[in-house]
């Protein structure tokens, strides 16, 4: 009898234990991280007796969860890889708005500014079309510096974010490491048992730190859990967390580092390509591939414009007759440490510019350029007084460099951000060239000489700015059909590269340059036939040819001119205009923007699936619980009554005793 | 395969968001007429776009310079139109005053006449356009570049200007001249056409018999004529060639826009469809989603 009534109240208290576990599944159905829970029942121990053996009810075996260490991988994988493009994505899509926008992109600029130079190639004399290639420059030039800042701006977004997500990743490793020590200690106490629901709270914390960097975990024999980040740098062990922080130190490319510490010791730098995957390695990345190459290419291109503009403007005479000032102005290469090495943009080698910033270092014997950017190494060797033409710079001072020194060159990284107008005074444009040439009102021949271009203007002007120079005059002497050009006065210039004319097959025209012994130099084009005698040309200065718009034609010419993207040390071939430069830029960033999109978009599929599959196994499912509701309140009321019948035989025998 | 309740509302929720994501995708792809909305779209065509598009505004540049061309063009060749009929009135008025019967006074009115034609010239040459810029000064347009003066009492005049000649790019290849130097036009040193008129005027005003001088004036003038009229023949056909090169620009121009309008313009008929579609779709997802999620087994325990 009493074990009809022990084996009764075993089924209550069995049932009873189904029962809560459905109500701890029901309630905690939309809990994050929850892991259904199952009571395992079995059969109590048999008793012996006469030979055979008498069941003795059931008994709760446990409580489980239902857990696979491989879905939950694969979901953790996905959601690694989901975060690190979703966070690249959220920023490089802002800079992929800014720069094709028809407000804030550069081509509108550009296009503006190259019409407004035409218009003045139109008109020269016209104040109103130079007032119009002024403003229009100052439009320009605030379109480079918004960029610039509008790309700063989102690196300053990027760079809040990778602190507060250092900050996030701490705290998960510390509650993490806090975890660790109550499941150890609970398990402890129940001899073993795992405590289920702390578990999912650090499987839950884990998988929240793992969407912030790609995490791997290894259990220990106590049922602690160690977590290494990225590349394998541990990052909790047991009870303990190290620390990740953004300290006050800088890399090379300017960048203040990320540093680990552990309690009571020295922090660290450590590797940006260590910490991979999740939303901090999105952070790195999209800093160091997506914005810095834009903030780059948008130096390069400020870098060069304003150069070729500058150089070509400097050849030119304005309005007031005296020779063209610099048209832009913009912030010089930086080098850090100044003082030993100093570096300025080679005009001649222009196109060689990169974008690149460089590390040049010296051990004593070699001299190394290291491309910050991709890490690619160059021996270079400097001319003698530590001279060095690199990659459209040139260096300067390179032997006061000691054994183990290093210096860093930012060629045109400031540029963007600090190009503005160099002129304001629409006079000051110079539309006109510095030479005019003029037949002799005598000459009999059909020579003419046309499409004069200063090669140098150095030694052309007077203290004010006014080109001033003995006019060149040129004479022919001819012996078989092959005439010799003689110019005078004879000490001061000289003709480079060839004097000689054969009308016969150069009729169509021959382009000969001129060099003066002040420094000047020029080409100019001699076509049709000379008289043998009497014919003859003057070169002289032109301060007062304001209707001059020649000079205004080769600045404007420059907007369809190739100027970048030269290759090589020296850049001698360029193979894209400004306005392709850009469109590059465009359509990298584009390109990148969409490849993440489609990345997010595939790892978020991927990651419903992993979620799809882990829920299979691990979720709850109501309908489920509610069946099991009404399973368990059956098999507790059939408990029930199996002490009800035991009661009521109980009844009986003391009623025959009666 | 189990299924969890999450999974029912998950599932619903992230169907409903690309149904979303998507229809808003097209909404603003409608709302602005464009294919891509950013770069990212199709960063190739966007990268064309930026390319076609300073291609076009370079020929609609040439465009205006055309035009700007043309205007220079047709005043220089105005003001020549009138200096040739200068030069053919003198030239008769210089075979009158060959006439032996003439009296010292009929050769006195024919140099007051002839000086009138010299004033005449004289203020065609000096002629200024719209910016006030002389016409035939070359590069020199401040100055005016024929400046009257005379030698003993003979009337002349001397070119101030340069020999440059103004430009305009008209098409990528092309830079036009606009404008014709003085000496180019009106002749130079002893070819100068107010060093003819100059010299006969004072020949007549002397009063004596100009037999002798007629034909040197004649041959001075036919000279100065044949000079005009070159110009004017360079002019005629480079306004043929400014008007050839619109031609080509505007055919150009209507590429660019047709490149450009493919590269970037929606086509809204299938955008419209679009859009019904997956309007039709969102409503199916809600739907779908209302019904899974209000079966529950809960609703008959009681």
């Amino acid at each position: 009898m009493s074990s009809l009534l022990n084996i009764g109240l075993t089924g209550l208290n069995a049932s009873q234990a189904q029962l809560n576990t459905t109500s701890h599944n029901i309630t905690n159905a939309a809990t994050l991280g929850y892991h259904r829970q199952a009571v395992s029942q079995a059969a109590r121990d048999p008793q012996g007796l006469g030979g055979a053996f008498f069941g003795t009810g059931t008994m709760v075996s446990g409580v489980t969860r239902a857990y696979s260490q491989l879905l939950e991988n694969q979901v953790m994988n996905a959601d690694s890889r989901r975060a690190d493009y979703a966070a690249y994505n959220q920023y490089i899509s802002q800079v992929d708005n800014v720069l094709a926008d028809a407000d804030t992109g550069l081509t509108p600029a550009l296009n503006e500014f190259f019409g407004a130079m035409q218009s003045v190639s139109s008109n020269p004399t016209n104040v109103a079309a130079r007032q119009a290639l002024i403003s229009s420059g100052e439009t320009l030039t605030a379109r480079f510096r918004t960029l610039d800042a509008r790309v700063s701006e989102i690196a300053q977004g990027v760079q809040g974010e990778i602190g507060a997500t250092l900050g996030s990743i701490n705290s998960y490793a510390e509650a993490i490491a806090e975890l660790n020590q109550r499941i150890a200690v609970s398990q402890a106490n129940v001899g073993g048992a795992a405590a289920s629901d702390l578990l999912d709270q650090r499987q839950q914390a884990i998988a929240e730190l793992n969407q912030l960097v790609k995490v791997s975990t290894v259990t220990a024999r106590d049922g602690s859990l160690s977590v290494f980040i990225g590349s394998g740098q541990n990052l909790v062990m047991g009870s303990r967390a190290k620390e990740l922080l953004i300290g006050d130190k800088l890399d090379e490319n300017g960048r203040p580092m990320v540093l680990i510490r552990s309690a009571g010791n020295e922090a660290t730098p450590i590797a940006e390509t260590l910490l991979s995957g999740g939303a901090l390695g999105g952070l790195l990345a999209v800093r160091r591939d997506g914005l810095e190459p834009a903030q780059r290419s948008l130096g390069l291109l400020a870098a060069t414009m304003a150069t070729a503009f500058n150089e070509q403007h400097e050849l030119g005479v304005d309005l007031n007759g005296r020779m063209g000032s610099a048209f832009f102005d913009f912030a010089p290469v930086r080098v850090d440490p100044a003082g030993t090495v100093s570096a300025s943009i080679n005009p001649e080698q222009l196109a060689g510019l990169t974008g690149s910033d460089y590390a040049l270092s010296y051990d004593g014997t070699r001299y190394v350029m290291t491309d910050i950017g991709t890490g690619e190494q160059q021996a270079v060797t400097p001319a003698v007084g530590g001279t060095l033409q690199y990659k459209g710079l040139n260096l300067e001072g390179l032997d006061g460099l000691v054994a183990g020194n290093r210096v860093f060159i930012y060629p045109t990284r400031f540029a963007a951000g600090s190009i503005e107008m160099a002129i304001s005074d629409p006079r000051t444009v110079a539309a006109a060239a510095p030479v005019v040439s003029a037949a002799a009102a005598s000459n009999s021949g059909t020579a003419r000489i046309t499409d004069i271009r200063i090669a140098s203007s150095e030694g052309m002007a007077n203290t004010s700015g006014v080109p001033v120079f003995n006019p060149a005059a040129l004479t022919f002497t001819e012996a078989s059909g092959v005439f010799t050009l003689q110019v005078s006065p004879a000490g001061e210039y000289s003709f480079v590269g060839g004097d000689t004319y054969t009308p016969v097959s150069e009729s169509a025209g021959k382009v000969f340059t001129l060099q003066n012994s002040a420094g000047f130099s020029y080409e100019f084009k001699l076509s049709g036939v000379p008289a043998v005698t009497g014919d003859g040309f003057s070169l002289s200065a032109n301060t007062t040819g304001i209707a001059d718009n020649r000079n205004a034609a080769l600045l404007g010419a420059l907007q369809t001119d190739k100027l970048m993207f030269g290759g090589g040390t020296t850049g001698n071939t360029p193979t894209a205009t400004l306005n392709n430069a850009y469109a590059q830029l465009v359509a990298k960033i584009g390109s990148k923007t969409r490849e993440v999109q489609a990345g997010e978009r595939t790892q978020t599929s991927l990651l419903e699936q992993a979620q799809a599959a882990r829920d299979s196994v691990s979720a709850v499912n109501l309908d489920e619980e509610a069946a099991n509701l009404v399973r368990f309140q059956q098999s507790y009321q059939a408990a029930g009554r199996v002490m009800s019948v035991a009661q009521r035989l109980f009844d009986e025998m003391l009623s025959i005793g009666r | 395969m189990r299924v969890s309740t999450n999974m029912i509302y998950d599932q619903g929720v992230s169907a409903m968001q690309r149904q979303t994501a998507g229809l808003l995708h097209t909404g603003q792809q409608l709302a602005t007429g464009r294919k891509i909305l950013t770069p990212a779209d199709d960063p190739v065509a966007s990268a064309r776009a930026l390319d076609v598009t300073q291609s076009r505004s370079v020929n609609a540049q040439f465009i205006t310079n055309q035009g700007y061309a043309e205007d220079a063009l047709r005043l220089v060749e105005g003001q020549l139109t009138g200096a040739g009929e200068i030069i053919q009135y003198a030239r008769e008025r210089v075979l009158a005053a060959g006439n032996p019967a003439l009296s010292d006074s009929d050769r006195r009115s024919i140099a007051a006449d002839l000086g009138a034609q010299f004033d005449a010239m004289l203020a065609i040459s000096n002629t200024r356009d719209a910016n006030g810029d002389y016409l035939f000064a070359g590069y020199q347009s401040n100055t005016p570049p024929f400046a009257a003066a005379t030698n003993g009492s003979v009337r002349g005049a001397d070119y101030e200007g340069d020999q440059g000649t103004r430009t305009m790019q008209v098409s990528s290849s092309r830079f036009m001249p606009v404008s014709f130097a003085g000496e180019d036009a009106f002749g130079g040193g002893d070819g100068s056409v107010f060093k003819v008129l100059g010299e006969f005027i004072s020949a007549l005003e002397s009063g004596a018999s100009v037999s002798g001088a007629v034909s040197g004036a004649l041959e001075g003038l036919d000279q100065s004529l044949d000079t005009v009229l070159t110009v004017r023949a360079q002019i005629g056909s480079q306004l043929v060639e400014v008007e050839q090169l619109g031609f080509i620009g505007s055919d150009l121009d209507l590429q660019y826009a047709t490149t450009l309008s493919g590269l970037q313009d929606l086509d809204f008929n299938e955008a419209i469809s679009r859009l019904k579609q997956q309007e039709t779709y969102l409503q199916a997802a809600q739907q779908s989603f209302l019904k899974i999620t209000g079966l529950s087994l809960f609703n008959y325990l009681s």
